[in-house]
């Protein structure tokens, strides 16, 4: 198998599960993707590199992070964006029954965002959130622990049972 | 664990995605890598015309400019302030602007929330706050830290940039912990000395005053400092847990540790490691298949390991030890509950933790956990030094203390 080739696998199985997971954080489809086709881009160019990596997943997530944090630095309008950014993409609008997390993960802030989407969505824990956001672990914990408050009721992990 | 919700939401998202080609994808790194050669060409090519058109012109008689030899060229005209020079956004109370040259009204925007909290006694404790508000961010979120010497009744705030954590001494300053070079403490009048380093690892009697560092997601060993002196001493490690996720030192010298081999790829099992000669000789366990998830200490005999088969975010088991780590009983919950973002074991030997946005308690035998009372909803953080037990979060960022093992509890706001 070679290089281009073992991208080509990564793509067939986790491309849609990646825009899925970038239109969650960042509440745009198109965005999504493009940040998703950039990130294989990236990795066909570094083929070699990629093939090697433990988490190939992981590896894209922080390079798509790292593309869309490199936009808004460049951007002289990204106060006025990031608000925006959060809306519902052209062209593609949530079911019904999912209209109210997009609107609360839209009212969080990225960086919260960012931390439940990859803690609760992509299944990394603390630790490798941590490392994908180049953030310590306690602020990983402590914008968990901020989103998932904002989330009350939509995100099922908030146990009510008095006795474990 | 995965939430069902947000998964259906991105499910939905994925299944409405645009799938390009994949050998378009190749064609566009294609592409660029040949921009990119052509790109280095014509910059060599150019820097080569730069170089050759300046030496001709330095050459050239009477091609100088400047004014007779050793006389500097003059200055440029100076560029003065005015309509021309760029408009300037206007700086109010509100703006990112003004809010980054004053720690206190920073603290005190309704969207800065504490990420940790550190107390060396009832009086004498730190926060660190994260302030993401809109105009904020750009660049990464502004962190300030406000410490106090009379349990919150007065405090100041200072911003500290970079990546750091920061740890409360006794004597009413702040250790502000960086993972790069440039610890430093902060002293109760705001002013700051260089953090000590100690060369080897810490001969000193353990047991209270010294406290574990934070490591960086598993990549980075942990250290510990003298919480009197604020020395740090780098950790001693076992082979097995080189890097290390999480280290402790109970009241009789024991370190208690566990981490991987190796950092990165390939890093093998999770293992415990503890040590009665600060690192001399190491007894090591592993748990199966059952990953570590977390690790409470009460003393020399007795600690606990949360544990987890179902995937990486829920704890369904503890190995409990009573007898120093030469036998373990496994006990299993219940129910599963999501892996908690912090544990304390205070003084006495009792164990909490948060988990799920509430801080739950262990009962005497740490087999089974029940809710605490009268705390928010969605705290996040539990430390306990000595006789304080301190909860942390909230929707209003606030500080939850109990001086009575979690019976009762009293509110303080660390915002100056």
């Amino acid at each position: 198998m070679t290089d281009a080739e073992y991208v080509a696998g990564v793509f067939a199985a986790s491309y849609r599960r990646l825009v899925g997971q970038f239109y969650a954080m960042f509440g745009d489809l198109p965005t999504a993707e493009e940040l998703v086709q950039e990130a294989f881009v990236r990795a066909l160019d570094h083929a070699r590199t990629f093939r090697n990596v433990d988490n190939p997943d992981a590896w894209l997530t922080k390079v798509a992070i790292n593309l869309q944090r490199s936009k808004w630095r460049r951007s002289r309008r990204y106060a006025l964006l990031r608000p925006r950014l959060a809306e519902p993409g052209r062209g593609y609008e949530p079911p019904a029954e999912h209209v109210d997390l997009v609107r609360a993960l839209s009212g969080l802030p990225v960086e919260q965002r960012e931390v439940v989407v990859l803690h609760h969505l992509a299944d990394l824990p603390v630790e490798q959130v941590a490392e994908t956001l180049r953030v310590p672990i306690g602020t990983v914990k402590s914008r968990l622990a901020r989103g998932r408050g904002v989330l009350a009721g939509l995100l099922d992990d908030h146990e009510e049972e008095r006795h474990v | 664990m995965s939430d069902r919700g947000l998964s259906a939401l991105a499910e939905h998202a994925a299944d409405a995605a645009r799938v390009p080609l994949f050998d378009d994808l190749r064609d566009r790194a294609a592409r660029r890598r040949r921009r990119r050669r052509t790109t280095t060409g014509v910059g060599a090519l150019a820097g080569c015309v730069v170089v050759a058109v300046v030496a001709v012109t330095t050459l050239m008689p009477g091609s100088r400019t400047t004014g007779p030899a050793g006389h500097a060229p003059s200055p440029a005209p100076t560029a003065t302030s005015g309509p021309s020079a760029g408009v300037a956004a206007p700086v109010t109370p509100h703006s990112p602007r003004y809010l980054r040259r004053h720690p206190v009204a920073m603290v005190n925007q309704p969207d800065a929330h504490i990420v940790e909290v550190s107390y060396a006694d009832a009086d004498h404790a730190t926060a660190w706050w994260e302030v993401c508000s809109a105009g904020m961010s750009d660049g990464g979120c502004p962190f300030v830290v406000t410490w106090t010497s009379d349990g919150w009744a007065t405090s100041r705030a200072r911003v500290v940039r970079g990546k750091f954590a920061v740890y409360s001494l006794a004597d009413g300053s702040a250790v502000v912990w960086k993972f790069e070079p440039g610890s430093f403490v902060i002293e109760p009048d705001g002013s700051t000395r260089p953090i000590t380093l100690a060369p080897s690892p810490t001969t000193e009697a353990p047991g209270g005053s010294l406290v574990n560092l934070a490591s960086e997601g598993g990549r980075r060993p942990a250290g510990m400092f003298d919480a009197r002196s604020a020395t740090v001493y780098p950790p001693a490690t076992a082979t097995q847990t080189h890097c290390l996720y999480d280290d402790q030192w109970d009241a009789a010298g024991r370190v208690w540790e566990y981490g991987t081999a190796r950092c990165g790829p390939h890093s093998g099992p999770l293992t415990l490691a503890w040590s009665d000669d600060h690192g001399g000789t190491w007894s090591t366990r592993t748990f199966g298949k059952s990953q570590i998830l977390g690790l409470a200490v009460a003393d020399h005999r007795t600690a606990v390991l949360l544990g987890g088969l179902g995937g990486s975010h829920a704890v369904d088991a503890l190995d409990i030890t009573s007898d120093g780590g030469s036998t373990w009983q496994h006990v299993r919950l219940s129910r599963s509950l999501p892996v908690p973002l912090s544990i304390a074991t205070t003084a006495n030997g009792q164990l909490f933790l948060v988990s799920g946005g509430a801080l739950l308690a262990a009962n005497g035998s740490w087999t089974s956990l029940h809710h605490v009372q009268g705390l928010p909803p969605y705290v996040f953080q539990v430390r306990a030094t000595n006789d304080v037990l301190a909860v942390s979060g909230g929707h209003q960022s606030q500080i939850d203390v109990s001086t009575d093992r979690g019976r009762t509890w009293h509110t303080v706001s660390p915002r100056p």
